[in-house]
């Protein structure tokens, strides 16, 4: 008995809550799509480099796990909750007729498991069927295609799903079973009905608290852009928190005063139905105020990861060529700072003619006692990401190469040297954020003091450039200073190299060849190592794949986290609408009675739900905006342009799953209204 | 006095696979234009399900309603939407207010419903406030207005839109005497000033003797009708409590 009753329960609750079923298999889905990424590796065309980067997402994707599994449990016991809350007084009723315990305890056991069992299946069919254009994807990810191609089916990833959760179903009956077990049936049976008391709210007040609130992160703002930021690092914190509790607060005041402002705009306010559509939405959302603004900062989070991951990866794309200019770089650290041999001339030794891979450069790198910090200090509050760059604990030094040997790097890369004249210098760097606060400092002064030895700026004569390859931009500030002056100690040789284009097959292959023998840390580690110093080699093939390794790993983990973030928060918007329908089927069913036609109802519906799950998508939007500027205005590795375009694919993703839940919670709401009718 | 509601050969069956449970069997009466009717009858005579059918909430199974000529039979869903927009207000036992809404703008539902555009909502709406004396507290929520109140501000939503016919199921059931008299007090002033035909279905004598006619039904079927004529309320409530005696039976 207890079964046939578990399994029409199961047919029931499959119908009136397949928001429920669609978040549970969907969860399901996207757990499996990031387990079966290893099965990717196969089949898609990847370098050593790329191997090992894919290893490191592997690795990384398995610590997000654990945040996934507890944020999915979170959910889906929310969800359930919901679902149990409905159903008291049935299983008041299964007690009243005489049902023991354990067979209560059974039934419940049966429909968790059921509604489990069927949602992994589906769920495990879904991921199975888009983990095979999800290959496509990682290709893309890694600039590379697809070969081998094969029916991807990975049973470790099905495995390692199935157990998580089993684990998630098994603690759902648990905490189901504990809630059943603290009811008494005749608070069960008592019927329920909700009286809805609305607080009326001035709106003087509410004007006067939206205005403080304002304030306040105005001042904030301009307390974090003043020098107060960096001298008073605690208390910058402290402000900073201070902000944040005052977004929720103004959150709150927003949305109230929203719907006062409405309320009180009478003739708009009456034309057809508006004005229960607002009534309601705003009963709906002053009863889960602080849960539809929890709602929103966590959507605020995922917007704003899916944006810088997106835009992150944009901007790597385009900060390779800056970066990494050169087809290869060798750098010869010396032991001594007396230069005692070539070191194309140690390479040579060791089996590598860099003069036969094609046009190549030496710079030395000399190293000055002046730092960044004495030079530009009091400049860097312009741009307070380059803060901890400039003295992080050890001192960055400003380093200095002579105006000939910028003068080759400038020849090898085909560009026009600046001519400098008499004790002029030149300043090259990588960084874009680097350029305003040298600007700033070009404002205020004509020369420059290194070392006690006074130079003349040249006008113009700051120029974005890098002198060697970086894995990520790096290369603070580098003075050029004539010839004559260099003499300070130079531990440090570059050699740029541009491949001749007949050979450049086999030059990527040697230079790729010694850099894998120095990544790797064997024996054979030491075979590039002479009684002079030692080599380190980065191609631009080694930064493109290092960069687009990484931007894989931020895009995945950024898409995975915020995917599961915009579920939770959808998943319960939608909860919220349905049960909120069922518990006010009387309302809408009067609306009918009074000679509402069905059609108005749905619009209604539609409208109240519309409101419901946009209000917090429309609290998170400015945030989002204040997050990306700030991150565009301290994030090196962040652009404004990329941004936008980033911010314009994470709104469509948010509209898309928070606008699919909508879309499918209006048809769910719709039909059980129109069922229970 | 011309017929505004026409009921004839009224049938309804419940029931499906030849098991079938006739609700209403060939019930036939008419109302006429500003005539206030009653509906009574014992438990499951078919009183809700007779007024269900006039209001277009449940279709009929054979026969014919006409309001204003208009017959229900053939009456597409859409049509019968306007159609209970249009001629029909109701006031209900539970009130039916929602709970979200001011009594303003419960009353203003109606209105808006039809179509109706403000400055015309709230003119209106004031009008009828003055008249059932809810205009203190068209500004309160349902739940801070007694059980005569909502039942006012019922009232007044039913009233507003000037309907030919206000149906009304058990309007006193969940109101004490006093609120109750008031209610059928301001439903009977109603009636006379502005001839809106009223069709009340109750099981309290004392309601139904407020009418100018008592039609009583049993097991689905007409069973008599008392017209109250010239006589006074109580005598005509004597005679409602005579039928009622002989009907027999548990009255609801």
């Amino acid at each position: 008995m207890v079964k046939q009753l578990a399994i029409r329960n199961l047919k029931r609750s499959i119908q009136d809550y397949r928001i429920y079923l669609f978040t549970f298999t969907f969860s399901i889905t996207i757990v499996y799509l990031f387990q079966s990424l290893v099965n990717q590796q196969t089949s898609i065309a990847l370098s050593q480099n790329q191997l090992g980067l894919m290893n490191t997402i592997l690795r990384a994707l398995e610590g997000v796990n654990i945040f996934v599994v507890i944020a999915f449990s979170a959910l889906l016991a929310g969800a359930n909750g919901f679902l149990l809350k409905r159903r008291q007084q049935e299983f008041a009723i299964y007690y009243a007729l005489g049902m023991k315990q354990h067979q209560v305890a059974q039934l419940l056991a049966l429909e968790t498991f059921g509604t489990g069992v069927i949602a992994l299946i589906l769920g495990i069919i879904l991921g199975v069927a888009i983990s095979q254009i999800m290959i496509l994807m990682t290709a893309q990810l890694f600039q590379t295609t697809v070969i081998n191609y094969q029916f991807l089916f990975s049973w470790i990833a099905i495995l390692k799903t199935s157990v998580y959760f089993l684990i998630i179903i098994i603690g759902i009956f648990l905490l189901n079973y504990w809630q059943l077990k603290r009811y008494r049936i005749t608070s069960l049976l008592k019927n329920k009905q909700k009286t809805y008391e609305l607080k009326r709210v001035l709106q003087q007040r509410l004007v006067l608290e939206w205005s403080g609130a304002t304030l306040l992160i105005l001042s904030g703002y301009f307390f974090l852009q003043s020098t107060w930021f960096s001298k008073y690092f605690f208390v910058s914190i402290i402000v900073s928190l201070c902000m944040i509790l005052t977004c929720i607060w103004l959150n709150i005041t927003s949305v109230k005063l929203v719907f006062q402002l409405l309320i009180r705009s009478k003739y708009h306010y009456l034309k057809q139905l508006r004005f229960v559509t607002i009534r309601t939405s705003w009963q709906q959302i002053n009863e889960h105020l602080w849960s539809i603004v929890g709602m929103s900062l966590l959507i605020v989070s995922a917007w704003s990861i899916l944006t810088l991951s997106f835009s992150y990866r944009h901007t790597s794309e385009a900060v390779i060529q800056t970066i990494a200019p050169y087809d290869a770089t060798i750098v010869f650290h010396s032991y001594e700072s007396d230069k005692v041999a070539s070191p194309v001339d140690l390479l040579l030794e060791k089996g590598v003619d860099v003069k036969a891979l094609g046009d190549i450069t030496m710079t030395n790198i000399y190293t000055t006692e002046t730092t960044l910090n004495d030079l530009l200090a009091e400049y860097n509050m312009a741009n307070a990401s380059l803060y901890t760059f400039f003295d992080h604990g050890a001192p960055s030094f400003l380093r200095v190469i002579t105006y000939d040997d910028y003068v080759n790097i400038a020849q090898l890369l085909g560009i026009e040297p600046i001519r400098t004249r008499g004790h002029e210098v030149l300043f090259l760097t990588n960084m874009d954020d680097m350029l305003p606060v040298f600007e700033d400092y070009l404002q205020t002064h004509e020369t420059i003091d290194i070392d006690g030895q006074r130079y003349g700026i040249r006008e113009d004569g700051y120029i974005k450039l890098g002198i060697e390859n970086e894995d990520f931009s790096r290369q603070m500030l580098i003075a050029v200073v004539p010839e004559r002056e260099a003499k300070w100690p130079q531990y440090t040789t570059v050699l740029n190299v541009m491949y001749d284009q007949k050979k450049s097959m086999q030059a990527e292959q040697l230079l790729d060849e010694m850099y894998q023998t120095l990544i790797n840390f064997d024996e054979k580690q030491n075979q590039y190592d002479t009684q002079y110093g030692s080599f380190s080699v980065l191609t631009k093939q080694h930064v493109s794949e290092q960069v687009i390794g990484e931007t894989a790993l931020v895009v995945y983990i950024g898409m995975y986290s915020s995917i599961i973030i915009l579920l939770a928060c959808a998943t319960l918007l939608s909860l919220h609408q349905l049960t909120f329908v069922i518990e006010r089927k009387s309302e809408y069913q009067t609306l009918l009675d009074i000679g509402s036609s069905k059609k108005q109802m749905y619009q209604q519906l539609k409208k109240q739900m519309i409101v419901y799950f946009i209000v917090p998508v429309l609290l998170a939007f400015p945030q989002v905006l204040a997050i990306l500027w700030l991150m565009v205005k301290l994030a090196l590795e962040i652009e404004a342009g990329s941004t936008m375009i980033s911010l314009a694919v994470s709104t469509g993703i948010i509209i898309l799953i928070i606008g699919g839940y909508c879309i499918v919670s209006i048809q769910s709401g719709w039909r059980m209204f129109m069922k229970q009718k | 006095m011309s017929e505004i509601l026409q009921v004839k050969q009224l049938e309804k069956y419940y029931g499906k696979n030849g098991v079938l449970t006739k609700a209403l069997d060939d019930v036939t009466f008419s109302v006429e234009r500003g005539e206030f009717v009653s509906i009574m009858g014992p438990s499951g005579s078919g009183k809700t399900t007779l007024l269900n059918c006039i209001a277009t909430f449940d279709r009929m199974s054979a026969g014919d309603i006409l309001i204003e000529g208009a017959s229900l039979a053939n009456m597409s869903a859409s049509q019968a939407e306007t159609f209970r927009r249009d001629q029909l207000g109701f006031v209900f036992q539970e009130f039916q207010l929602l709970t979200t809404l001011t009594a303003f703008e419960n009353i203003a539902l109606a209105l808006t419903i039809q179509g109706v555009k403000e400055p015309n909502v709230t003119k209106r709406i004031m009008t009828i406030a003055e008249r059932l004396d809810i205009v203190g507290i068209l500004d309160k929520f349902p739940s801070q207005l007694s059980g005569g109140q909502k039942q006012r501000v019922a009232a007044a939503r039913a009233l507003v839109t000037n309907p030919v016919l206000i149906l009304a199921d058990e309007p006193t059931g969940a109101l004490d005497s006093k609120s109750a008299n008031q209610l059928l007090e301001t439903l009977k002033y109603t009636h006379e000033q502005d001839q809106t035909a009223i069709l009340l279905v109750t099981h309290d004598a004392l309601a139904a003797s407020y009418s100018d006619r008592v039609i009583f039904i049993k097991d689905g079927q007409f069973f008599n009708e008392l017209y109250r004529g010239k006589e006074n309320r109580n005598e005509f409530f004597q005679r409602i409590m005579e039928i009622l005696i002989v009907l027999g039976g548990q009255n609801g």
